[in-house]
């Protein structure tokens, strides 16, 4: 099939993981199967039923350097200058380029340190700056600056889902000739709310999380960003970069169902999937691999599964929970899992589900156990399932498929 | 920059929950006919210990009565019943009809008062004293979530967070998705509220009025102008593209003709300083709309009564438009500031697109540039072509025409 | 607790019979909010309930009368007792 000018390419990837910083060492980390999550200790964790997730290593954290007050900004700079410096983009392409960010939770870590001295009446001026970096919009505009751009900028919030969507915003900027280039991804860094929030909500296991297992008790929190070089077809080719893969597709859909719980029949999850390979030109059997939202609540892994079974047929298409390995890392979940499948396209390699010794006999997927498994795949779904009903479906295509 | 939408996009509804009031677009109107401002000393909340003591509030009391709205927080209500007001003027109702729309959603500070109730809980009561139904809360999509529910839209849907232009960048937005064909419709709503805390801190910051020693007053551009007065709302628009809104039969309000997005350098949480200004945006809106500068009869500017800002602003506007000026207005005076008012601008710039009438800035003695020319007695503009501009801290800018319904 | 943690209309609350259904086609409550109210069972009473709670837990809290069974159920056993 021969693309076409305006189609969406990724020409650079970085990544801030618990596995540490870069890419490659994601990579490393999956294919190996390998399960990070463990105590977290970045904050007190007494009185709460779980207090594992993933975490950033101190040692990374320490080697991002301290010229950024948050720990959600140096994240995120990190992964764009990896994802910059691979994309190779002159500064012209830059300074006209669209930055989407999204986020959950922002600064909010430095802020509730602030704002413990603030409930105690304290008053400490040393930490009240951490309030300008607070909302997510101020991550976005700190990688804009860091790299001048002076494109659209856009913070979008959708929960899990937001950094999959920062995908869909900017890849519409590109198709409808708003830009040549854009910069999205997500971050978010550990905080204390969302911490205390999803065990209050007894959402987390006290084990890691174990996706698509029979007894399965809930998700595991993390952290990490990641951030895609999203080109035009034709600015990519003119400019002779390497095109990692094609964005063919992706939707965003509303539940309209509930603040939290998926609705049974998972019915915005399917039309956000049909939309995407619609969008895509493709069929269900096309796609040979997904990226499945899988947090490892009772919940939603069975409302996927429904969602998939109704869009593939029960069995037909392999599957991976990665929130296995690295756990949730929220905002930037899907700009991490869309890295983690375009890795997966490029190695011929398939991320497996860690923790799954019994799968749940209700879900009818391979759900690839424990061992990474060889696969030429063409194209790959990601899929992000946020609270409030926001779904977000994304294919990508190895660009062997696109010649 | 630009946004150059394939099909034509137009606006059949507005709502509003406002300090004068909640309603649709007449709310609006009455607010730009009676220049009434909304600003007077706080009252949903004390500023005793204080320095400062104004903003513009809606009023305390529970929007939403029934049932349905028990969990639902105030800036929740206020997006949701914003939404309603839109599509009821709009001629829609909510259920199956509403299935295929977008809703985006623009805020600066999204569910803030109930993250800081969760955190407080805790700090209070420890993990017992947790309060988990405001958890969820915490994330700023939670409006957007609620209004979905509430209205059953179940098309593309998206909350952006943005400081200044919140409101503008969901209109901006909205014509993305349209322009991509994810939809036909999109409900856009900006929304922000204030609360104690919030007051408070950004007290504490220094970023309200007075940011000298100057009187605690909302000037923008002004010689006296000391930084903005703080206020909330929440102003819903139904975005159609013009063919899907002629099959149904539906008023047009006005259109949106043409939108600019992009940013100026700037320091983290600051406006530009005038030397690193530059003037792309506007410049690239002027070309590429097929209308020249002298036929824009009216500007909406953001500026906030912060002196930075109205300065970076009224920099932009005179060099891109020299001698060419259009009649500059306003509406923080009337309304207060907060990160989404912005959607309020474009639902008071298509009354002033339709019917000419134009808010006065009676408080504008001393402007801070005498080559442009602002509202400063009453005064109509004739039905035409109006922008809608903004300029943020962090240096997002937004330009926006909206423009009459037209009578092809 | 229904009309301070959960904001139920104070008249809602009056009316409630032990036996009234709480849950779907009663008094609507949720699963968000029957979190809500096993939170305020637990600060209140002084009780902790395990986190292995079965599918159908929910059902505990489907009238004031289970409710209360439930809290007697769980001041007689030992801490840490799986909601069945």
């Amino acid at each position: 099939m021969k693309p076409h000018a305006r189609d969406v390419v990724i020409t650079g990837l970085g990544v801030i993981s618990p596995y540490g910083r870069g890419c490659d060492t994601l990579w490393a980390g999956l294919a190996a199967g390998a399960c990070v999550l463990g105590p977290l200790r970045l904050f007190p964790t007494e009185g709460f039923p779980s207090n594992i997730g993933g975490q950033v290593p101190e040692a990374t954290v320490r080697s991002l350097g301290a010229a950024q007050r948050s720990r959600a900004n140096r994240f995120l700079l990190a992964a764009g200058e990896e994802a910059v410096g691979q994309a190779g983009l002159p500064d012209s392409a830059l300074t006209t380029a669209a930055v989407s960010i999204g986020g959950t939770g922002g600064g909010m870590l430095e802020v509730e340190t602030w704002y413990q001295h603030y409930y105690q009446k304290q008053n400490d001026r040393r930490v009240r700056g951490a309030l300008r970096t607070m909302v997510p919009a101020a991550q976005t505009e700190a990688l804009a600056r860091q790299f001048h751009i002076e494109g659209p900028r856009e913070s979008p919030i959708l929960a899990c889902s937001s950094s999959a969507a920062a995908l869909v915003t900017v890849a519409d900027l590109i198709t409808t000739g708003m830009v040549d280039v854009g910069l999205a991804g997500g971050v978010d860094s550990l905080t204390r709310i969302c911490f205390m929030g999803f065990n209050t909500l007894k959402l987390v296991d006290k084990s890691p999380c174990r996706p698509f297992a029979r007894d399965r008790r809930g998700m595991s929190v993390s952290e990490g960003a990641a951030v895609l070089v999203l080109e035009s077809y034709e600015h990519a080719l003119a400019r002779g970069a390497q095109i990692r893969a094609f964005l063919s597709g992706g939707a965003i859909s509303s539940d309209a169902f509930h603040p939290i719980a998926p609705p049974p029949d998972a019915e915005g999850a399917v039309r956000a999937m049909r939309e995407a390979l619609q969008r895509a030109h493709l069929t269900p059997s096309d796609i040979g691999y997904v990226n499945a939202h899988g947090t490892g609540t009772v919940q939603n892994d069975k409302a996927e599964s429904a969602a998939l079974e109704h869009v593939f047929g029960a069995g037909k298409v392999v599957i991976s929970g990665t929130k296995s390995l690295i756990g949730h890392t929220m905002g930037a979940a899907g700009a991490v899992e869309a890295a983690t499948t375009i890795l997966a396209l490029e190695a011929g390699l398939l991320p497996p589900t860690a923790n799954l010794s019994e799968p749940d006999p209700e879900i009818p997927f391979d759900c690839i156990p424990y061992t990474a498994r060889p696969a030429v795949v063409d194209h790959a779904m990601s899929n992000s399932f946020g609270f409030g009903g926001q779904n977000v479906s994304v294919i990508f295509s190895h660009p062997r498929t696109l010649e | 920059m630009a946004v150059r939408s394939p099909r034509r996009v137009v606006i059949t509804g507005i709502g509003c929950v406002s300090p004068f009031g909640v309603g649709g677009a007449e709310i609006v109107t009455t607010m730009l006919r009676t220049q009434q401002t909304a600003i007077a000393p706080v009252r949903n909340f004390t500023t005793e210990a204080l320095q400062r003591h104004l903003g513009a509030e809606v009023p305390a009391a529970d929007l939403v009565h029934d049932e349905e709205g028990r969990r639902w927080s105030r800036v929740t209500q206020m997006a949701v019943v914003a939404c309603r007001q839109a599509v009821a003027e709009a001629q829609l109702a909510p259920g199956e009809t509403l299935h295929p729309f977008g809703l985006v959603i623009g805020t600066e500070f999204g569910d803030l008062r109930s993250t800081e109730a969760f955190d407080a809980s805790f700090l209070e009561r420890g993990p017992r004293g947790l309060r988990a139904f405001l958890f969820p809360n915490t994330v700023m999509n939670s409006m957007a979530g609620i209004v979905s529910l509430a209205l059953s839209i179940k098309g593309p849907i998206l909350t952006l967070n943005q400081p200044g232009v919140a409101g503008e960048l969901a209109v901006v937005r909205a014509l993305t998705l349209l322009a991509a064909n994810r939809t036909q419709a999109v409900i856009v709503c900006g929304v922000d509220e204030l609360f104690s805390a919030l007051y408070e801190v950004l007290g504490r910051l220094q970023v309200p009025s007075p940011c000298d020693n100057g009187e605690e007053a909302c000037r923008p551009f002004d010689q006296r102008h000391n930084g903005p007065v703080l206020g909330e709302g929440a102003t819903a628009l139904v975005l159609e593209t013009l063919e899907h809104a002629q099959a149904r039969g539906a008023t047009i309000l006005a259109e949106v003709q043409q939108t600019c997005w992009g940013a100026v350098p700037a320091r983290s949480y600051r406006y530009p300083s005038p030397a690193r200004l530059h003037y792309r945006l506007l410049d690239e809106l002027l070309a590429s709309a097929t209308l020249r500068s002298a036929d824009i009869t009216a500007a909406y500017l953001s500026g906030s009564g912060t002196p930075q800002h109205d300065t970076a602003e009224l920099s932009l506007i005179a060099k891109a438009f020299g001698v060419e000026c259009p009649l500059l207005t306003s509406v923080t005076h009337l309304a207060g500031e907060y990160g989404s008012l912005g959607a309020l601008r474009v639902a008071a710039a298509s009354i002033t697109a339709r019917e000419g009438l134009l808010p006065t800035l009676s408080y504008l003695d001393r402007p801070i540039r005498t080559d442009v020319r602002f509202t400063r007695q009453s005064e109509t503009s004739s039905p035409g072509v109006v922008l809608v501009h903004g300029l943020a801290r962090g240096g997002v800018q937004t330009a926006l025409l909206i423009g009459p319904p037209s009578t092809h | 607790m229904l009309s301070q943690r959960l904001r139920v209309a104070p008249e809602r609350v009056a009316a409630l019979e032990p036996d009234s259904p709480l849950l779907r086609g009663g008094l609507g409550l949720d699963s968000l909010d029957c979190i809500e109210l096993l939170l305020g069972l637990e600060d209140e009473f002084g009780l902790q309930f395990s986190e292995d709670a079965d599918e159908g837990w929910i059902e505990h809290f489907s009238s004031l009368e289970k409710i209360s069974q439930l809290v007697i159920h769980m001041k007689a056993e030992l801490p840490g007792e799986r909601l069945r």
